[in-house]
């Protein structure tokens, strides 16, 4: 090494950061920070302590209110301070855990009903841990999984450093309302049933209902990338998502992942974990029966996994052309509606011949929709119609 | 036992009073280290709340096997990488002015003060563009003077990797510096080719 860089670094040592430092606003600091400790502390008293065996069922469903009324509350209160806003919103909260092992958060030891919150890096070893987002989502962290909440606000987003997350997404009329980040590549959903799972850099999808983004994870807004509508299995490498993602639509490739992540066991039914005998081994045992109501969660369509087939063209095109639109930047605060039709003309093989949207949509949906519209497959030829109303 | 250690027990079991004395001692290093590694005023205020947070959660944890600073580090580093992660989700203004608050003594010619407050600058955009793993060690070892060991256990890697990235992380910046106007001599100072990039 050189001289002259070491003269560098002796300044640096001294100048870079040390007046930032100084200059700090600190009363600022203390206020938000002490103030914060004691919210938690407040909040701490009011958790509940792990109940076992037969206490879970009730225990449980007393936590779901109280977390909702958290919820509320804090959306009530934030920002908080005057000078210094902080935003509150919570990620979720730990409403079940089935197997044997503990559930860390920032390598705590986590009861029931404990709240989680942006910035906290959740752990399964032996046991899988079901986080709720009330009226928004449901999230199963599958055993041996490690995830980090990165954003709360509005969407959950949180980064899968290693194993499988599952969840079942209420689906939002814009953006997206859940997205799990591996490495640089995101997985963003408007409202889905989908698993994630990360083995090192290779990740594999698997959705079973609605539509998801597949690229870069962005700075800011929704997912530019590849729209993948379900049913489909999707892998691509961590670091080049766009480069490397292949999806297959075959639902047998789908199943196949669904047998590895088990059950999907209502989080919004803790009586029916309590049914299948408290035990935690025993719940796999119940995946497959479990799963059709799990998705009956508000909002979303249940269906069986037997049941999961192709659907039918228009609601994958309308469902694309939605997402486009969803995907579209937008400021929060701005209700945006569009009210459109998409006429296609089909060929005799059922093809897509020609789309035109009446009255027009921006250039970018059509561009973004573009693949989706052409692609489906009609059982018949002729002209049609298909209304598409989208609100904010 | 240390006066130090008498206060993180104290802390550990709740005490505010501890706690408060705690984070008095140590928050202009971690408002330092915090500010050296995000490369830019940006969320500082936000992200040494969080340190503390964190501090506050995790003391419990804290067993005194190793020097609470090398924890506190652990702890420092940990938000940050966090807080990265988060704001690659948010806006990020490009080439955020840094702090101007730099004092010096009347005796600084102005221009002399200028220049060196631009060379901070660009060196903390530099930083910025470091991977994170390697910007961690070199803020950690170069400008904080930790230890290599001390930055293995910090980071959870091997003491070797810990040498391998700042030996990349060094030759990295080294070869970044003819980007900014106001390092690029420095470039030409320490090249075994000067004229390579043709600035010879």
């Amino acid at each position: 090494m050189n001289g002259s860089f070491d003269k560098l670094l002796v300044e640096m040592r001294r100048e870079l950061g040390a007046a930032e430092a100084k200059g700090v606003d600190w009363d600022a600091v203390d206020a938000a920070l002490f103030g914060r400790l004691e919210r938690e502390r407040r909040a701490e008293r009011a958790r509940f302590a792990p109940q076992h065996g037969r206490g879970v069922t009730i225990s449980v469903v007393v936590l779901a209110a109280a977390t909702v009324a958290a919820v509320l509350a804090g959306k009530a209160r934030a920002p908080l301070s005057g000078d210094r806003a902080e935003w509150v919103e919570s990620a979720g909260m730990l409403v079940a855990i089935e197997g044997d092992g503990p559930v860390l958060v920032d390598g705590s030891r986590a009861a029931l009903g404990a709240g989680l919150k942006l910035g906290d890096v959740v752990e399964t070893r032996a046991s899988r841990a079901t986080i709720e987002r009330a009226g928004r989502l449901t999230m199963i962290l599958e055993a041996g999984s490690r995830a980090a909440v990165t954003h709360v606000r509005g969407a959950l987003i949180v980064a899968l450093e290693q194993g499988a997350v599952e969840a079942q997404v209420v689906p939002v009329l814009a953006g997206e309302a859940f997205a799990v980040d591996i490495g640089s590549s995101r997985v963003a959903v408007h409202g889905t049933h989908l698993r994630v799972a990360r083995d090192g850099d290779r990740v594999a999808v698997d959705l079973d209902e609605g539509v998801i983004s597949v690229g870069e994870a962005p700075r800011i807004g929704s997912v530019l990338g590849t729209l993948v509508n379900a049913p489909a299995h999707v892998e691509f490498t961590a670091t080049d998502a766009l480069g490397t993602l292949t999806q297959t639509h075959d639902p047998a490739a789908i199943r196949e992942a669904q047998v590895q992540s088990g059950a999907f066991t209502s989080p919004r039914s803790p009586l029916r974990k309590a049914e299948s005998g408290s035990g935690s081994r025993a719940s796999s045992a119940v995946a497959s029966e479990a799963r059709p109501e799990a998705r009956s969660s508000p909002n979303v369509s249940a269906k069986a996994p037997s049941a999961v087939a192709e659907p039918s063209p228009v609601e994958t095109i309308a469902n694309a052309v939605r997402a486009c639109m969803a995907a579209r930047p937008h400021a929060d605060n701005v209700t945006v509606v569009v009210s459109t039709t998409l006429h296609l003309e089909l060929a005799g093989d059922g093809s897509v011949r020609t789309a035109r949207f009446d009255p027009p949509v921006a250039p970018d949906v059509n561009s973004c929709a573009v693949a989706s519209i052409y692609k489906p497959r009609f059982g018949h030829g002729g002209d049609i119609a298909i209304p598409i109303d989208f609100t904010n | 036992m240390s006066d130090e250690e008498r206060l993180i027990a104290k802390a550990s079991a709740d005490d505010t009073a501890a706690f408060r004395e705690l984070y008095n001692r140590h928050r202009g290093d971690v408002a330092r280290l915090v500010y050296r590694m995000l490369g830019g005023r940006g969320d500082l205020d936000d992200v040494i709340q969080e340190v503390f947070v964190q501090v506050h959660k995790s003391l419990k944890d804290f067993r005194g096997q190793s020097k609470f600073s090398t924890w506190l580090h652990r702890v420092t580093v940990n938000v940050v990488l966090m807080h990265r992660r988060a704001a690659r989700s948010r806006p990020v203004f490009a080439d955020e002015p840094l702090g101007e608050a730099v004092m010096h003594g009347e005796d600084v010619p102005p221009d002399e003060d200028a220049e060196r407050r631009e060379r901070v600058r660009a060196f903390a955009r530099l930083l910025g563009r470091l991977p994170d793993k390697k910007r961690i060690v070199f803020v950690l070892h170069e400008l904080e003077g930790v230890a290599p060991g001390e930055i293995a256990k910090i980071v959870g890697a091997p003491v070797l990797t810990v040498r391998t990235r700042l030996f990349y992380a060094r030759r990295e910046l080294e070869t970044m510096l003819s980007d900014e106007p106001s390092l690029a001599g420095l470039r030409l100072g320490f090249s075994k080719t000067p004229g390579v990039n043709g600035d010879a």
